[in-house]
């Protein structure tokens, strides 16, 4: 074996030691990779080969016969059925794929190129319009900006806060990662950490009791995180340092964002899959309630903290 | 000078017009029953260690909330990319957090100081009536 190829197998071995569900979702998550980026595609043909080998020494049927595939690719994508030619502007018929004629391939006789330019053409104003509608809806969801350095930003499907300002230094580092830590109440967890901040409601609506206050101390930051029940919800209250300006993203359906100004702070409030939820910065904390509670329930709440 | 005029009429009538196509413009939205919020970043630790650190917050307490897979990536330049390192649940149990709303922790790899490092990580959370997932990117940092 050459060097090459020693030095490839030495360094793709843990590949191999991998399961085939973990190598198929290192495919998955390359496929998400960001645009700009490369991947790494010596590393994505050997896990491709690893996941081959294994079916092929121990065929889990997930993966259909190759003529079979092929037949399937001609009848689905094939531009017409009749005419032979393929969805794709290079005039390649598929007589001309089967029977491997290169010569062929460059012959203009063989190309129909008109009504590939008429198609290129509507698909570039297509994409003229698409941009136009994507930098729209940048304009439309273009949002506010808080006291404390951070732009708050979202669409239809998420909502973040991103960082205007140098990171805060944090209040208190962990000494133990990972450690989990059970409180009383969540002022009493706030002022272990000497939080001395207006982050917690004083009132929570009528029916929920506590259940639980933790906070886990992680490498970068502390979480701290209280749940309250009533009969048959449940309403969270979560208070997370923001390590080095790394905010987080928060999941929203397609409900408008307002917004409940109190303390001087801007409070956003949105829904989740029928749950409210209230999200805000303060300081270097980023902070949420989460529940199956009204609006009106929401901003009561909100005021409670400061004292309202 | 008409004409310039004429012009800026129409590019004034498309910037108005733009807000109301983009809230016709219909979506189908992300929004979850499961997770709530989440990030995940590298944490540069010295002579070349990074830890991926990250927190996943779920709508309510779920049985298992946190990652169930991390894929760490290294580049010399910032470019090219090249996986060094695979997390997963399985594998380190501490990646899950088990019936509460939270998980915050990190899993840590000994780097090259001078490289740079990215990690997609599959947040998750779920419980007896389903779960949901996510791949996140976090931010490329510098060992």
């Amino acid at each position: 074996m050459s060097d090459l190829g020693k030095n490839k197998n030495d360094r793709f071995a843990m590949f191999d030691r991998m399961s085939t569900v973990e190598l198929e979702e290192i495919l998955r998550q390359d496929s998400e990779i960001p645009s700009g980026e490369e991947s790494d595609i010596d590393a994505i043909l050997y896990i491709m080969e690893v996941i081959a080998r294994r079916e092929k020494e121990n065929p889990t049927g997930r993966f259909c016969d190759v003529h079979t595939a092929w037949e399937s690719f001609k009848r689905d994508y094939s531009f017409s059925a009749d005419d032979g030619y393929s969805i794709y502007d290079d005039g390649i018929t598929l007589d001309v794929i089967e029977n491997k004629n290169a010569a062929s391939v460059k012959d203009p006789t063989h190309v129909r190129r008109t009504r590939f330019r008429s198609f290129g053409r509507i698909a570039s104003i297509a994409a003229v319009i698409v941009l136009v509608i994507a930098l729209g809806t940048a304009t439309a969801y273009a949002a506010g900006f808080d006291l404390w350095g951070f732009i708050a930003e979202w669409t239809r499907e998420t909502f973040s806060f991103t960082s205007s300002a140098e990171p805060l230094p944090q209040v208190n580092q962990s000494s133990e990662n990972g450690e989990r830590k059970s409180f009383s109440s969540l002022e009493e967890a706030v002022s272990y950490y000497d939080i001395s901040e207006p982050l917690v409601p004083a009132w929570i609506p009528k029916g929920y009791s506590l259940i639980s206050v933790e906070a886990a101390e992680g490498l970068g930051n502390n979480n701290l995180i209280a749940s309250y029940r009533s009969e048959s919800e449940e309403l969270i209250i979560s208070i997370a340092e923001i390590p080095n300006g790394h905010t987080s993203v928060h999941e929203k359906d397609g409900g408008k964002v307002t917004v409940h100004k109190a303390g001087n702070t801007e409070h956003y409030i949105m829904t989740n899959e029928g749950r409210l939820k209230v999200v805000w910065t303060r300081s270097n904390f980023e902070c949420a309630i989460n529940g199956k509670i009204s609006i009106e329930e929401a901003q009561k709440m909100i005021d409670s903290i400061y004292g309202g | 000078m008409k004409k310039t005029t004429r012009y800026l009429t129409l590019l004034l009538v498309l910037a108005l017009m733009l807000p109301t196509a983009a809230m016709a413009t219909e979506y189908k939205p992300m929004s979850s029953a499961y997770l709530s919020s989440y990030n995940a970043y590298i944490q540069p630790g010295g002579n070349g260690k990074v830890s991926v650190c990250y927190s996943v917050n779920s709508a309510t307490t779920m049985t298992d909330v946190g990652a169930t897979t991390i894929l760490l990536q290294e580049s010399a330049d910032g470019k090219v990319w090249t996986a060094v390192a695979s997390y997963s649940s399985s594998v380190y149990p501490h990646m899950l957090a088990h019936n509460t709303p939270m998980c915050n922790t990190d899993v840590s790899y000994s780097g090259v100081s001078g490289r740079y490092y990215k990690a997609s990580v599959t947040v998750y959370a779920g419980n007896s009536t389903g779960s949901d997932s996510r791949v996140i990117w976090t931010t490329i940092e510098k060992a």
